[in-house]
């Protein structure tokens, strides 16, 4: 028996318990209705509903990569202790209850609200209940950290010393970033991308509070959408619906796992 | 000539202090065991690690410049190749964006035979080729001074005297120094013009030559045989130092072959080895200090 395999068979049950814990109840929501349901539940509008969250979650998640660029370089690059606390902070979002992020988001950005009013004053006509951008601001506020802390990880452990051989080479701090440093990344910042993207579309909490519908003002994202239908009783419409999610967000993690790979 | 004046770099606890280093001649090995601050060393003098102090190099300082005005390389124990990029991106690094020579690079490309290496992405070399090109890259970039941090240790011992004595020969073309550290005695067969011995962030002692060597931190990593310590004393030890009784003394253990015989004793609880001329004869070993060279630590 080779060294270590009487250890791999002690592990393979926990491995086996794990994986049968996650895909039961995923197995089990898109075999709950019958095939023909899902198709026909296509039409209820959560297929409008997928397109606007996908997208908002990429647009969120795409601002989350762009941010990372200079913030990762300043804080790896900074030795100073008080950026370094501040630093720590990043994952402060993650663990405040979402709904109360919404309630944080609307006192913060409502034109009725202090900085919402200094904000509508620069921007007149400025909206944020119910827009576009509450459900930006509000999921990158949520997700960006995802993003951030992948590229920082990847930026500080490998990134920095090819960067520093550059600067030896002659390259200037600006040159040697962009044209060593940020090509190096480019896997970290996919990974991180993915991970912002699939946490803004789960996100439901805070986008009952700031963004129930979004505009054109009779959409909602998929997370309040299907939420919506669970509260008016249609279990069926809304086991549909949360199938179809899942089938498109399994297409898509695949597609950007394809992405990873080539790269 | 490297001058060096007060040179002092904090790492968390570690501390690099050097009061002063003046090195004339070009061949320069810094050696010490791992963790005593070799690489903070070469990163603080490459300017990629903030320092107080002078650092002259040819009658310049250069510690307030930053690195891409230093005309300092840097070639690193992983080599640190732009992966992603080729070969021939690689060396033309320093010709695009900063000093590189193109009369230097088509040189060396000649002269080191990497033509036919040259399409082929970095993260594609075999470690032989990688450090060949990873010398190349930052001689292009025409420095006055190359430091390296055991960029060769991989290698076994001919392919890497074979690179230091390629370094050799192009530091005189080029006209640069450089430094190069190591904990591998035997890379200093090529000749040096002078081994700076490093413990705890600090010189132990500066020497052009072997028998120069007066601390046994220096000689224990040139050697690990005819040295022991006893009673906070350190000692070298010649053949009169060494005797065998049958009555009293150390047990001992005879070791290697009959080409590099040499006995293992203990000593206030650690090992010590000794070479000997002839087989020894008696059951125990002595030592007899009055036959042994003191040397500090």
């Amino acid at each position: 028996m080779k060294r270590g395999t009487s250890l791999l068979y002690l592990f393979v049950p926990f491995f086996i318990v794990y994986l049968i814990f996650i895909l039961t109840p995923i197995f089990r929501t898109l075999t709950y209705e019958s095939f023909s349901l899902i198709i026909s539940d296509a039409s209820s509008g959560i297929l409008k509903s997928i397109y606007y969250t996908y997208l908002l979650a990429l647009v969120v998640s795409v601002l989350a990569v762009g941010f990372s660029i200079p913030y990762v370089y300043f804080v790896s690059r900074t030795s100073s202790p008080v950026v370094k606390v501040a630093d720590s902070l990043v994952e402060l979002p993650i663990m405040i209850p979402h709904t109360v992020v919404g309630i944080m988001m609307l006192i913060t950005f409502e034109p009725s609200m202090p900085i919402g009013k200094l904000i509508s004053r620069i921007y007149p006509g400025y909206q944020f209940l119910d827009t576009f951008l509450a459900v930006i601001v509000t999921l990158f506020f949520l997700s960006s950290a995802y993003t951030i802390r992948t590229v920082q990880v990847s930026y500080s452990n490998d990134v920095m010393k090819y960067e520093d051989i550059g600067r030896t080479l002659g390259m200037g701090p600006l040159r040697s970033y962009f044209i060593i440093g940020i090509p190096l990344m480019g896997r970290a910042m996919l990974g991180g991308l993915i991970l912002s993207w699939a946490r803004s579309i789960s996100e439901v909490g805070s986008l009952l509070i700031v963004a129930y519908y979004i505009l054109p003002g009779i959409v909602n994202v998929a997370g309040v959408f299907i939420y919506s239908q669970f509260q008016s009783g249609n279990l069926p419409g809304t086991v549909a619906s949360s199938s179809i999610l899942i089938f498109t967000g399994l297409g898509a993690l695949l597609a950007f796992k394809v992405l990873e790979v080539k790269r | 000539m490297i001058r060096i004046r007060n040179l002092l770099v904090h790492r968390g606890e570690f501390n690099v202090d050097i009061q002063e280093l003046d090195l004339q001649g070009g061949r320069n090995f810094l050696i010490g065991r791992n963790g005593t601050g070799k690489t903070t060393i070469l990163s603080s003098i490459a300017g990629l690690i903030g320092s107080k102090g002078t650092v002259e190099v040819g009658g310049m300082d250069i510690n307030s410049l930053p690195p891409e005005r230093r005309r300092v390389g840097l070639i690193p124990q992983d080599l640190l190749l732009f992966g992603r990029m080729s070969v021939e991106e690689n060396l033309k690094t320093s010709i695009k964006y900063g000093r590189g020579d193109v009369k230097a690079y088509q040189d060396i490309v000649e002269e080191m035979k990497l033509g036919p290496l040259m399409k082929r992405r970095a993260n594609e070399l075999s470690l032989g080729q990688a450090q060949k090109v990873a010398i190349a890259r930052a001689i292009v970039s025409r420095p006055v001074l190359l430091l390296m941090d055991e960029p060769f240790s991989f290698q076994d011992e001919i392919a890497r005297l074979g690179l230091i004595s390629l370094i050799d020969e192009l530091s005189v073309r080029y006209g640069f120094e450089y430094l190069y550290a190591t904990h591998n005695p035997r890379d200093l067969e090529n000749g040096f013009s002078n081994i700076i011995s490093i413990d705890n962030g600090k010189v132990v002692e500066v020497v052009d030559s072997l028998e120069r060597v007066e601390h046994f931190r220096t000689l224990s990593l040139l050697e690990y045989k005819n040295l022991v310590s006893m009673d906070g004393h350190y000692y070298l030890l010649d053949e009169r130092a060494i005797t065998f009784s049958d009555t009293e003394g150390s047990d001992y253990a005879v070791l290697g072959g009959s080409s590099g015989r040499y006995v293992r004793f203990k000593v206030d609880g650690s090992y010590f080895f000794a070479s000997l001329n002839s087989a020894p004869k008696g059951k125990y070993l002595k030592l007899n200090l009055d036959g042994a060279r003191e040397v500090q630590y």
